[in-house]
């Protein structure tokens, strides 16, 4: 018939021709997402804001009167901005989750349908087609829909990052600079909290002393053990803020050849480290 | 004392702009909060230096009982301190409620980027369903090239959902702008 005939023709000639746009278009965005998401999960800072915000209530105990006075105040400030700390992160988690949607696959995976339509047709056998027609007709639609999709999601991950990264580098600097003042803070209380006993437990030489002493020496022991852990949160929590901020700015830097191979590889390489980052935080 | 004359800045903006200058720049407010940030180093860094010298004189005694009058110095020197720890962290705080005011228009920015790419990711899903249109337009041309009225048939339903389909995803996009604003923060 000259129409079935006609009508294997286009689809040949369409697929030659989308089939060599698609080999030269088609970018996969999978290690961007990959980076997106280890972005977005990365814990630590949270968990070490909410521990700045209550430092008053486990220094409290150990406070002489004069620096209890200076403490309540200090709590006060403290307690007023936590909630800008909190939306500085989660300004830059949503922005990684959207990256992360917007650069994902699942979204725009559509050979459900095409399969589907394929099926549809397998079903119309009586209508003449043949196999290799069917087949064609269902890779051209694959094709069509990668070539447009991919297209449009290159541009968009594209504008995000370029327009996202300058404020992006300002919240990850900003959460670094605040870190780091929680870390500061930290120690100090560390150093309140490990103080006293430095001095007292020597001062407390006579034999009806040794009781206080012993539970004081145990005190010492797992409040310093405590405070070895915390430390080691804050070193991770940076690395990982740190990480987060140079990844997306080669991301920005590469964002036109985001399917050579190497940059590909440095986007895993981030996402990966990221990965352990928060696995580590986890323990 | 310093510390006095730095709780001023907590309160509007550090001394960079004074009155109703605008607000700092996030990279001017991070600087002047870099340097309270160091000026409340300075009184760590104090704070430390009464602790070792407490400690060395402690050690010095090797174990032997102190003299009530020493220890009461070093209780004294301790508290000191311990206050200088507190000031300290009070411009640890400052510090962060500087860097802290001057975000609200990056993260503004950044929600506004995420909720285009929100419509971005809306109309991908649109460009699906004119894909499958287009597959099933082909698929009726298919089925009408057989002549034969049963996959016609099939073949026409299977386009008209596709149609309603696509006019149901194309219909709300116009009051969809408002629907989810920043909100907060």
């Amino acid at each position: 018939m000259d129409l079935r005939r006609c009508l294997s023709c286009i689809i040949l000639a369409a697929s030659l021709v989308l089939g060599g746009c698609a080999s030269t278009g088609q970018v996969s965005l999978a290690e961007v997402r990959q980076f997106a998401d280890a972005s977005a999960r990365l814990g630590g800072y949270g968990e070490l804001s909410r521990r700045y915000r209550d430092t008053y209530e486990r220094e409290q105990p150990y406070l002489s009167p004069a620096a209890d006075r200076i403490a309540k105040e200090n709590d006060a400030r403290r307690q007023a901005v936590y909630d800008d700390f909190v939306s500085i992160q989660k300004t830059v988690v949503l922005y990684m989750q959207t990256l992360s949607v917007l650069a994902g696959d699942a979204r725009y995976d559509l050979s459900d349908r095409i399969d589907d339509l394929g099926s549809g047709l397998k079903a119309n056998a009586e209508s003449g087609l043949q196999q290799r027609q069917i087949a064609a007709y269902t890779s051209l639609s694959r094709l069509l829909t990668r070539v447009i999709a991919s297209g449009y999601q290159n541009r968009s991950v594209e504008t995000m990052v370029r327009d996202g990264d300058a404020d992006v580098q300002v919240l990850l600097e900003a959460m670094i600079a605040l870190t780091r003042l929680y870390a500061k803070t930290n120690d100090n209380e560390k150093k309140t909290v490990l103080g006293i006993f430095d001095v007292e437990i020597p001062f407390s030489t006579k034999t009806s002393d040794r009781m206080l002493v012993t539970l004081a020496k145990v005190h010492y022991l797992n409040k310093s053990t405590e405070y070895k852990l915390v430390d080691k949160r804050y070193d991770l929590a940076l690395q990982g803020l740190t990480k987060v901020a140079q990844g997306h700015q080669k991301l920005r830097e590469n964002i036109h050849n985001l399917q050579g191979d190497e940059v590909r590889k440095m986007l895993l390489a981030y996402a990966r480290d990221l990965t352990k980052l928060r696995d580590a935080l986890s323990d | 004392m310093a510390n006095d004359e730095k709780t001023q800045p907590t309160t509007g903006k550090p001394a960079v702009a004074p009155g109703a200058a605008p607000p700092p720049t996030p990279a001017e407010a991070l600087s002047t909060a870099h340097q309270v940030e160091e000026l409340g180093d300075k009184l760590s860094d104090c704070a430390d230096s009464i602790h070792q010298r407490v400690m060395r004189d402690i050690r010095r005694r090797q174990g032997q009982d102190v003299p009530e009058s020493e220890q009461a110095a070093a209780r004294a020197l301790l508290d000191a301190e311990m206050e200088l720890r507190q000031r300290a962290n009070r411009l640890y705080a400052d510090a962060a409620a500087c860097i802290v005011a001057s975000l609200g228009q990056p993260q503004q920015h950044l929600i506004q980027l995420t909720m285009d790419a929100a419509d971005k990711i809306r109309r991908i899903t649109r460009i699906g369903d004119g894909i499958t249109l287009v597959a099933r337009l082909l698929g009726l041309a298919a089925a009408a090239s057989t002549g034969q009225v049963v996959p016609i048939l099939t073949a026409i339903s299977a386009l008209k959902m596709q149609v309603d389909i696509v006019a149901i995803d194309s219909a709300p996009a116009p009051p969809q702008a408002p629907s989810e604003p920043a909100a907060s923060a």
